[in-house]
């Protein structure tokens, strides 16, 4: 497999427009670009780097790309857009879908009278009348009869909360649905990793795994290509062993030969392993063990200064010096466009809804921001400090009346919540709709342990 | 976790496979194994395969609910927003779900209805017998304490629908399993002075091969790291095989299968203690105490939202006017109870239990630096 990716590598990048090349330069002096397979791109395309969503397909002004696949909504029906079939219009759509049980459909929209359309939040990446198919990339036709690309088939869209190169604020590919509600996701080429292994993102980063979703390891007494796990180590973690005919280095893959006829993996000079008897997929179980490690094809941002990891009931959350656990607030709405409210450029209904019944003092008080103070300073996108009119929920200008500068993560703010008392509460978890999975909040997980651990053994498929 | 037992992970039941196959492997150590069922190293570990709230079911409904069972979302909603007037998500659905997660005191104009009668099953928790206790069907014990039962005991949920049904299943799942460990136990028939430690287990629970009924004799790993704040001990006692322990606050993560990421959120019990027939393979009786207003009420509705309690009658926003209407103990400042009595029925078999290896256990806290140390392996392998 891995030959094969290497002779479709080849044969791209015959044809990978010069603009793809020089783009994932530059953007490389801002994020370590995680290494991908080339593949034929338009002219008008181009791959940068992120934080957190490995590389990216952008425009050539730099806007992330998204797409919007089919999604079951709890079993209660399929939103997005099929191949080749583009639904996100300028029509706005009033009235919800019905899809949110046990709510009836046609119920008018929050804010209606100036509501945005769906193009609105989600522009439509047009293709000029003459544009021609490249690669995976096609053009299809919009009801309005303009020409869209589209990715695999599904019609291709930039964000309105994207505003500078590399951002991917429209949603992410941390977990299920994103860490938005947006129900988007940001397209980008495959990782370049041989057939054996895959690339995961969690909260720490783009995290290597087996195809089976198992996580890889390396062990601090290696050296450089050079496995000192004997037969006392392998009780615990096996090598990931390579065929003979693995090329010996390719890129920041390699093999070693353990014994003659045995090859091991290797990725930037140190030796894979997984850990025997592993259970549960992406897990940290075997970086549990003193000297061994996850292994990460690029790191994401540090957390702000402060900020600390947590032992919690259901794994490690995110707090602030005092362990005081950290949240998120997602949400979409019911209607057939499934637009986002999540976020302070858009209504503030829904979040007041569950996080005081409306009630803004109340719910300041149960799920007050995370503040900063005047010294400390964002080093990254995804975490950066922003100044909330703590009247409208909304991004004022700093020193603006009644505001407070606060952090946020992917351009959403994030919260405490009152009842946790101790590091590791987490009472604010699942808070809201459907569990807080439409208009609700989570604890910022950095470790998912039991739900995993629940979903891994329960045969549910999911992860 | 397998990782924290690494060194110790083979399981009583691997064991005794392997020593099957091995069979030349001394037939003493083998007996040791197989006889291994009740109390060992004055020891004993149960698991739980059943939890359900003590909700006494009259053969008559009309005698206990005799205008209705309660409402559930859809139908209050219908009756709060009725078809043919203009319907906004916000004058509706949010104005609901606001009410659910943010409780006020306002009148909500819908129906509600509690149990009548005075047969309840449960425990007398506070050795009184009030106007509000029950008589216990099984026995004829008076002074029940189970208001609980008063306030939810007209939802399908909690006779016949989901909840009911679904708890026992979910309690089971590998998700937030329920384990104690009884020490210092001499008898299980009389014992005056036995400690009763709770725990979360990680493993699977054994079955028959119709996958129905939980056998004993099964492992139960003890998870020390993430369930620390569920080991809590009681001290009690065991007359004529009868379990019983001091009242005390547990902390219990609910019974969940939704998956909420916390692990499912706790429930906290106030005055919680046990009543329970011990033996060698299984212990079975009631837990009793006051559930905590709050994390009830919150634990429902995070472990099944709206959509599915509205498949049982569960409304939230009259639900949580009914725990507080009948709330009977620990008032605060303004005198309003925060906790209510209730029971649950449980059932549990024995297991072995494994206590994690201290050794590994004493490496893996050190979350504080997870994030520098993924950035320490990115850039290290970068080199």
């Amino acid at each position: 497999m891995l030959n094969l990716r290497c002779a479709t590598y080849v044969a791209a990048a015959a044809v990978v427009m010069l603009t793809a090349v020089g783009a994932s330069a530059q953007s490389q002096k801002k994020f370590p670009i995680e290494a991908y397979i080339e593949e034929p791109l338009p002219s008008v395309v181009q791959i940068l780097g992120t934080e957190v969503d490995g590389p990216v397909f952008a425009t050539a002004q730099g806007r992330t790309l998204y797409v919007w696949p089919e999604n079951d909504q709890n079993d209660q029906g399929v939103r997005g857009e099929r191949e080749g079939k583009p639904t996100c219009t300028d029509t706005v759509t009033k009235v919800t879908a019905g899809f949110h049980e046990p709510y009836p459909p046609n119920l008018i929209e929050v804010d209606v009278a100036t509501r945005p359309a769906c193009t609105s939040i989600w522009p439509p990446f047009y293709a000029d009348a003459d544009a021609k198919p490249v690669g995976k990339w096609t053009v299809i036709d919009r009801p309005d009869g303009r020409k869209q690309w589209a990715y695999e088939g599904l019609a291709a869209y930039t964000s309105f909360l994207d505003r500078e190169p590399g951002q991917v604020f429209g949603s992410g590919k941390l977990h299920a649905g994103g860490d938005s509600g947006a129900k988007r996701k940001p397209i980008g080429p495959e990782a370049d990793v041989p057939a054996q292994f895959e690339v995961v993102t969690v909260p720490l980063g783009r995290m290597l795994t087996t195809i089976t979703g198992f996580s890889v390891y390396t062990w601090d007494r290696d050296g450089n290509n050079k496995s000192n796990c004997d037969a006392s180590c392998q009780q615990s973690f096996a090598p990931v062993l390579a065929h003979a005919s693995a090329p010996r280095l390719r890129g920041d893959w390699g093999v070693i030969e353990r014994s003659p006829g045995v090859f091991q993996w290797t990725y930037r000079k140190r030796p894979l392993y997984t850990l025997i008897g592993e259970e549960q997929r992406g897990s940290f179980h075997g970086s549990d063990i003193a000297g061994w490690r996850n292994v990460f094809t690029q790191a994401a941002p540090a957390f702000p200064k402060g900020f600390t990891v947590q032992d919690a009931p259901g794994g490690q959350v995110l707090a602030n010096a005092d362990g005081r656990t950290i949240y998120i607030y997602t949400c979409v709405d019911d209607t057939l466009d499934q637009q986002i409210c999540d976020h302070p450029a858009l209504n503030q209904k829904y979040r007041l809804a569950v996080c005081g019944g409306f009630d803004k003092k109340r719910c300041a008080e149960q799920f007050p921001y995370v503040t900063a103070d005047a010294s400390e300073r964002s080093t990254s996108q995804i975490w950066a400090i922003k100044t909330i009119s703590t009247d409208t929920g909304t991004y004022v200008d700093e020193g603006a009346p009644n505001s407070a500068r606060i952090w946020t993560y992917r351009d959403r703010p994030v919260y405490y919540f009152f009842k946790d008392k101790i590091p590791g509460d987490t009472y604010g978890d699942s808070w809201g709709e459907n569990n807080g999975w439409i208009n609700g909040f989570h604890a910022f997980f950095t470790r998912e342990e039991y739900r995993k651990q629940y979903l891994d053994t329960s045969g549910s498929g999911r992860r | 976790m397998k990782h924290i037992i690494l060194s110790t992970q083979v399981s009583a039941f691997a064991i005794s496979a392997s020593l099957a196959l091995a069979g030349g492997i001394g037939a003493a150590q083998a007996q040791q194994v197989e006889g291994a069922v009740g109390v060992q190293n004055r020891s004993i570990g149960y698991v739980m395969v059943y939890e359900n709230r003590s909700i006494y079911q009259a053969k008559d409904q009309k005698t206990q609910c005799p205008v209705a069972l309660n409402d559930g979302p859809p139908e209050q909603f219908k009756k709060m927003f009725p078809e043919g007037t203009e319907r906004t998500v916000e004058g509706t659905r949010l104005a609901w779900e606001g009410e659910l997660w943010n409780p006020t005191a306002k009148d909500l104009k819908v129906p509600y209805y509690e149990v009548q009668g005075t047969v309840g099953r449960g425990l007398n928790l506070d050795g009184k017998v009030d106007a509000n206790d029950y008589v216990s069907p099984d026995t004829g014990e008076k002074g029940i304490d189970n208001q609980i039962f008063r306030a939810v005991g007209c939802t399908f949920n909690y006779r016949d629908g989901q909840t009911s049904t679904l708890t026992p299943q979910w309690r089971r799942a590998t998700y937030n399993i329920f384990v104690i460990e009884l020490t210092d136990v001499d008898s299980l028939q009389a014992d005056d002075d036995v400690t009763v430690t709770t725990y979360r287990g990680n493993d699977r629970l054994i079955t028959d091969a119709t996958g129905n009924e939980y056998l004993p004799g099964g492992t139960q790993t003890l998870d020390k790291r993430w369930g620390k704040r569920y080991i809590q001990s009681f001290k009690g006692k065991i007359k004529d095989g009868v379990l019983t322990t001091e009242a005390k606050d547990l902390i219990m993560p609910a019974a969940s299968v939704y998956a909420p990421r916390d692990g499912a959120p706790d429930i906290i019990y106030k005055d919680m203690r046990f009543q329970l027939n011990v033996t060698d393979t299984q212990a079975n009786g009631f837990m009793g105490g006051y559930a905590d207003v709050w994390t009830w009420y919150y634990h429902s509705h995070k472990t099944r939202d709206s959509r599915h309690q509205a498949y049982g009658g569960t409304a939230g926003p009259t639900l949580y006017r009914a725990l507080m209407k009948n709330a009977d103990a620990y008032p605060d400042a303004n005198g309003q109870n925060t906790a209510i009595s209730t029971a649950l029925d449980v059932k549990f078999v024995h297991v072995f239990v494994k206590h994690p290896d201290a050794q590994v256990a004493g490496v893996v806290t050190r979350g504080e630096t997870q994030a520098a140390e993924a950035a320490a392996t990115d850039a290290r392998t970068r080199e």
